[in-house]
């Protein structure tokens, strides 16, 4: 059933109010893990139904429209006891209709990226390289029974590369993202550099428990900031489950610290008008000058406190374009600045070891050792605990060195004071 | 769902350029989260997954092709595009051959038909005990989820089978506050199977253990990390092999000799203590199921005996790489995913030590008394586990409630280093995510004594 339809039918049947979301993705990608090819075509259509009837609304995802799905609103709408009034798009001014998606073709990306695993057999030490390379096109399109109708379309390219080089017993690992929208890929770049990352750190320095001071390499520093951005979500708050509640206005982190979600910049590969609710975005300050401006909300949070939706549907509360605004420092001055301490290049933790009610992080980090303003070697895993609290108050300098490693958040790289650290 | 003449028709489109092995894979499969906030319900999410998954190799290179909700001219259109791929002409016609497996997921009460309004009464029946337990419980979350689907799985081997999943997870989540100290602490309970599962548990134990952990961790304080020994609890305490060694003996990283476990059967990987056992067939286990994902009915795996490595786990594309026949664990999330084998009922055989004297054995350690979450590079063997709630062993004895902490090690240090093993087998149902998308799994264990591990820990 095409939407049109549905939307009449559900309006039929007595729905007060209903708007679909339909998201249409097209992605071809290509894995390859030493010698090992999979190639991966997808071509997928979903629906976000919203729909309401005496100022209760219902939520359903669904990969097809039809009466069972027209049934289970109802059903949804006779047991929901939360009122939750939504606030519905009825601006037709900004309807428009794009182009179909065309068709994906990254036949001429495989020979670099075949190139690449020739690499593998040119230093002894490599014993996997693992590349993933997809495009995705993305079509959304808003409908309501309001006769709002709008669409937009996004491409994107994402680039993932792990390295592993062996020495004896030992074996290091070394990743990273590279997230486009409109500009090549320089994959070579990014593997030199993983390459040279696993090469130094195969050098292992034991690593004693204290306090050290840190820095988070911009191709991970995003994504501490996209841990801790879940405590800044409307909903974990209004539930209790945030230490930033009632935090609004209040200086929460060091003065450095400069936090922006920015969906409406072309150049940044979130890019987006409107969220899933078909609200506009906008350029907003998260945390300025260390104090917290804003929570994210959908429009469900934000009926819940009489205010406007910030735009942060997105299958949930979300960001896109969210970052840490760059200071003035690239890495090499970063770590003299540091003199002494660890450069963490990637981090691991299972999915409940960041803890939002009270900000508690535990975090298993790899990365290099550096004593005098060098780096002197890798250092073994060890373990880095600390709190939102006092990380963001210890921030000491931020990188000039801004990436985006995916849609949502982004960092430069970032120095921190004295976080503890359990090692030997 | 297809006509099985039409999925044989796909098929044959498929091998009709000269593919070494082609498969269909169809799912129609939905989840419903009934959700009870502030004590009302609050919302009942429903989501499905409707479509196919096409699977074409050749020369043990795999393309596929997903497509949601198709009509059958579409699903033959994709089929046409990927045989493109090659250009030799088919090698002989596919006749499908029905199979029918003896179901070991039975299920006594179907969802459907459970009443709405009884299901309504367990969450708030769970938010009536959570909050009554304590005055600092101020919230609770409180879920079901089920999950139920139809699956047919057809491939050019001759082979076609349909089967079923059928998930249903209790939850209860409390938040505690004690001035400026928040808490949370979840339990759940995880089976394959339908509303039968109110003989097993009662939502009265599960919501009086969820808010009696957010208030007991009130208490909890940081230690300074460190190496040091630990006692991990039973049950999903059982992340510790899953992260440690589970991962690493999937064929996906053994097949390209990157895990850590390449080319070690028969060599000792563990302590004598550990016998270690991966078993699909477990009736109506979290991780159970009829047939793996690649059609093939399941079978128990004993991966590791007494420390020795027996076994991997392999799904059919990695055991043709592996001169192995393959052991019916692949595995995948929807038909949006790759098959690859996987984990499913995973867990360390009981043995006979006591807990009592693991503890009085720790001068300085800690017992992890609930595991949640962790996380392993399968070619390094470096992995991490997050300890949710436990205690600081100081001269023999439990001493303070300690804050949520991070294990760490190496999987080739840490197994050697399980020293004691108790009686108390127990295994807990969760999800595990990895290349082909998130799957239910359970990880089992008794009481287990590491005699090194490194904690983290905040200095203050």
């Amino acid at each position: 059933m095409r939407e049109e339809e549905f939307i009449k039918q559900a309006e039929k049947t007595g729905i007060d109010n209903i708007q679909i979301t339909k998201t249409l993705v097209k992605e071809e990608s290509v894995n390859y893990l030493n010698e090992k090819k999979e190639a991966n075509l997808l071509q997928s259509t979903s629906y976000q139904i919203k729909a309401e009837k005496n100022k209760r609304t219902v939520m359903i995802k669904s990969e097809y429209l039809d009466q069972s799905i027209m049934d289970k609103i109802w059903i949804k709408l006779k047991y929901i006891e939360t009122a939750n009034e939504n606030d519905y798009l009825s601006d037709t001014k900004n309807n428009n209709k794009v182009e179909n998606l065309t068709e994906i073709n990254i036949k001429e990306i495989l020979p670099k990226l075949e190139g690449i695993l020739s690499r593998k057999n040119q230093h002894k030490k490599i014993n996997k390289i693992e590349l993933n390379y997809r495009e995705q096109q993305r079509q959304i399109r808003i409908i309501n029974n309001k006769g709002v109708d709008i669409s937009t379309n996004s491409h994107l390219n994402i680039f993932y590369c792990d390295v592993v080089s062996t020495e004896a017993e030992n074996s290091v690992m070394a990743h990273e993202r590279v997230v486009a929208s409109t500009e090549n890929i320089d994959f070579e770049k990014v593997v030199t550099s993983l390459i040279n990352e696993t090469q130094i750190r195969l050098n292992e320095q034991e690593v004693k428990s204290g306090k050290y001071r840190v820095i988070f390499q911009n191709k991970i520093a995003g994504d501490l900031i996209d841990e801790i951005k879940i405590a800044l979500n409307a909903d974990q708050v209004q539930k209790g489950g945030s230490l930033y509640k009632d935090k609004i206005g209040t200086k929460i982190a060091s003065s450095i610290l400069n936090i922006v979600e920015d969906p409406t910049n072309k150049n940044y590969p979130g890019y987006t008008l409107f969220d899933n609710e078909g609200t506009r975005t906008y350029k907003k300050d998260v945390i300025r000058n260390g104090i917290l401006k804003t929570y994210f909300h959908n429009n469900k949070t934000a009926m819940k406190e009489k205010r406007q939706s910030t735009g942060n549907e997105y299958g949930g509360i979300g960001t896109k374009n969210l970052y840490v605004e760059k200071g003035d420092k690239n890495l090499e001055e970063l770590i003299k600045e540091m003199s002494t301490g660890i450069v963490i290049t990637s981090f691991m933790c299972g999915q409940n070891s960041i803890e939002l009610e009270t900000g508690s992080i535990s975090l298993q980090i790899f990365g290099y050792l550096v004593e005098n303003g060098k780096i002197i070697g890798g250092i073994k895993p060890v373990i880095l605990t600390t709190t939102f609290d006092e990380l963001l108050n210890k921030l000491l300098a931020v990188g000039n060195d801004l990436t985006f490693v995916n849609t949502f958040a982004a960092s430069p790289s970032l120095l921190f004071d004295s976080l503890s650290i359990a090692g030997e | 769902m297809f006509q099985k003449e039409q999925v044989e028709e796909f098929i044959n489109i498929l091998m009709s350029t000269g593919a070494d092995f082609a498969e269909v894979f169809e799912e129609d499969s939905e989840l419903c989260d009934w959700c009870l906030l502030d004590s009302k319900i609050n919302n009942i999410e429903t989501s499905n997954n409707k479509g196919v998954g096409f699977r074409i190799v050749k020369e043990l290179k795999t393309t596929y092709a997903s497509i949601s909700n198709p009509t059958y001219e579409e699903a033959v259109k994709l089929c046409q595009k990927l045989s493109k791929n090659y250009s030799e002409s088919s090698r002989k016609k596919v006749v499908l051959e029905k199979k029918i497996v003896k179901d070991i997921i039975p299920i006594k009460i179907p969802f459907d038909k459970y009443k709405a309004e009884d299901k309504i009464k367990i969450l708030k029946k769970m938010d009536q005990v959570a909050r009554k337990e304590s005055k600092y419980i101020y919230q609770v979350d409180a879920r079901i989820m089920e999950t139920k689907g139809e699956i047919t799985i057809a491939n050019s081997n001759g082979l076609y089978v349909e089967t079923k999943k059928n998930n249903i997870r209790l939850y209860c989540s409390s938040n505690a506050k004690k001035g400026e100290n928040l808490t949370s602490n979840f339990v759940r309970y995880d089976k394959s199977m339908g509303y039968e599962i109110l003989e097993e548990v009662t939502p009265e134990e599960i919501a009086k253990k969820s808010a009696i952990g957010a208030v007991e961790k009130l208490s909890a304080i940081y230690i300074k990390g460190g190496y040091m020994p630990a006692i991990i609890t039973n049950g999903f305490g059982a992340l510790l092999i899953h992260e440690a060694c589970g991962h690493g003996l999937e064929a996906t990283a053994v097949a390209p000799g990157v895990s850590v476990f390449s080319n070690l059967i028969g060599k000792k990987v563990a302590s004598s203590k550990v016998t270690l056992v991966d078993d699909p067939t477990i009736p109506n286990e979290f991780g159970s199921y009829t047939v793996d994902d690649e059609g093939n009915p399941s079978q128990k795996h004993i991966l590791i005996t007494k420390g020795i490595l027996k076994d991997y786990l392999v799904d059919y594309i990695n055991g043709l790489k592996m001169n192995h026949p393959g052991n019916h664990c692949g595995r995948r999330q929807n038909y949006k995913h790759i098959p690859t084998s996987r984990m499913s009922n995973t867990y360390i055989e009981a043995g006979t030590d006591k807990i009592d004297d693991m503890i009085k054995s720790i001068d300085y350690g800690i017992y992890a008394t609930s595991i949640n979450s962790g996380s392993v590079q399968s070619t390094t063997g470096n992995f991490n586990f997050s300890v949710d709630n436990g205690f600081l062993i100081e001269k023999g004895k439990l001493t303070k409630r300690i804050k949520r902490v991070s294990l760490i090690g190496n999987s080739k240090e840490l197994l050697q280093n399980i020293e004691m093993v108790s009686d108390d087998l127990k295994l807990e149902g969760g999800y595990c995510g990895s290349k082909s998308g998130i799957i239910p799994i359970t990880a089992g264990q008794p009481t287990v004594k590491v005699s090194s591990i490194l904690v983290g820990g905040m200095d203050q």
